[in-house]
């Protein structure tokens, strides 16, 4: 009998939400796998109450100990594929508009963050960790609470998501774990960076030296328990929601103009297309566009990396009357509509 | 409301799948559907829908079994 290794784990993903908190995703649609470029450690820590500080045992040493609360974290780190992020900002949005593009085998995704008018609660979804022949657990209730996108000219673009389960880690029953995707990278030098007054941006790539977006939901996962008796999550909302665009350009020897950028307070819009020489089908490639249309500068230090002087540039990120949001992505790739966030009965 | 999809929209097919919105319909010039608000402004402002006058139609199957480019389908969430 042997040990477990690394590489031997897999992980069954759905593209579609839960019907509800606490009702897993059917095991007919856990039939999805992604590359992940980190071991994806499912950090299940519930919180344990013992009475090792109690007064009137006569010695310093716990005599009991129970479990609390249940709770579940993981951290999936892939590559950037029109795959990966379209998962990820499912459920980082909570909202989708997906269309078939002219009758081909390629579909839009319009993600965007979700309206709080009618509900709080994040989508959540299911997942399958197998690491060996025994032991495969059911992660229920999961919702996406972070998702960091990075790139610079040297690596490879990445994305990260953070996730906030119910603290169910049970056994499941899925028979046969999903073979991996084959999804093409997006890397750096697939990246159109557009930067400039809205609808007057200007194609930046080639001074662009990295990136780094990220997003949060701030979901309240304390918040999310109740007094109903079993010490599972019931519920992980939004809090405040809050998104950060730092890049890094090099600078031109006949031009301020970032630095004139900021003083001024330029209202500027930022379009990071990453679009792949691989196709979907004839027409349309694998793609992934990330759209900000109102911002300003926050700070513009100089920055040197090796001996290319250039700025680290921060924004704030604002809302946009016309998009009645602050971001907007769109993924183009093979998945059909009626898929992302569609709800598994 | 009721919408309807545009003549020649160019598009095989549609979904919207959020918190206001649960609706999915393969492309059918004759169907006419009974949506939201949230929903309707969404499909209208893409391009692809009309408003529309006339009897909502919640459900065809296909004329004939397999016939998969004849179905059509709402599934607008009751909010």
């Amino acid at each position: 009998m042997g040990t477990v290794r690394e590489y031997e784990g897999q992980m069954a993903l759905s593209w579609k939400k839960q019907s509800a908190y606490g009702t897993a995703v059917t095991n007919t649609d856990l039939i999805q796998a992604l590359r992940m470029t980190a071991f994806p450690d499912a950090d299940f820590k519930p919180d344990m109450v013992n009475d090792e500080e109690v007064f009137g045992k006569g010695h310093e040493w716990a005599t009991e100990q129970n479990i609390e609360r249940f709770n579940t974290a993981l951290k999936t780190d892939f590559d950037l594929t029109s795959h990966s992020a379209a998962f990820l900002f499912a459920f980082l949005f909570g909202n989708v508009v997906s269309t078939q593009l002219e009758e081909s085998d390629a579909y839009s995704h319009v993600f965007t963050p979700m309206a709080i008018a009618t509900t709080k609660q994040l989508p959540v979804t299911s997942m399958v960790q197998q690491l060996s022949s025994g032991f495969k657990k059911l992660l229920r209730d999961m919702a996406l609470n972070e998702v960091s996108l990075s790139c610079s000219v040297k690596d490879r673009a990445k994305i990260t998501g953070s996730w906030i389960g119910s603290g169910f880690y049970g056994d499941s029953a899925l028979a046969t774990m999903p073979q991996l995707i084959t999804s093409p990278y997006l890397k750096s030098d697939n990246l159109q960076f557009k930067l400039g007054t809205k609808a007057s941006e200007v194609d930046r790539s080639t001074d662009l030296t990295n990136l780094d977006f990220s997003f949060s939901n701030d979901a309240l996962g304390d918040e999310g328990y109740r007094f109903d008796g079993d010490g599972y999550r019931r519920e992980c909302e939004i809090g405040k929601r809050k998104m950060t665009l730092k890049f890094g350009l090099r600078l031109a020897h006949d031009s301020d103009a970032e630095h004139d950028r900021l003083f001024a307070q330029t209202a500027l819009s930022v379009i990071m297309d990453f679009v792949s020489p691989v196709m979907v089908d004839e027409t349309y490639p694998h793609s992934v566009k990330i759209e900000i249309p109102n911002l300003a500068y926050t700070a513009t230090p100089i920055k040197v990396d090796g001996k290319v002087v250039g700025h680290d540039i921060e924004t704030l990120p604002m809302y946009d009357e016309t998009l009645e949001g602050a971001v907007q992505v769109t993924v183009v790739n093979d998945v059909p509509e009626d898929t992302y966030l569609a709800a598994s009965v | 409301m009721k919408i309807k999809w545009k003549e020649n929209a160019g598009t095989g097919a549609i979904s919207i799948h959020g918190p206001e919105a649960d609706f999915a319909a393969k492309y059918d010039p004759e169907a006419v559907y009974e949506v939201n608000e949230p929903t309707a402004a969404k499909l209208l402002a893409g391009g692809l829908f009309e408003a529309a006058a006339g009897t909502p139609r919640k459900k065809r199957a296909a004329k004939n079994e397999g016939d998969e480019t004849e179905f059509s389908e709402n599934k607008e969430k009751e909010n």
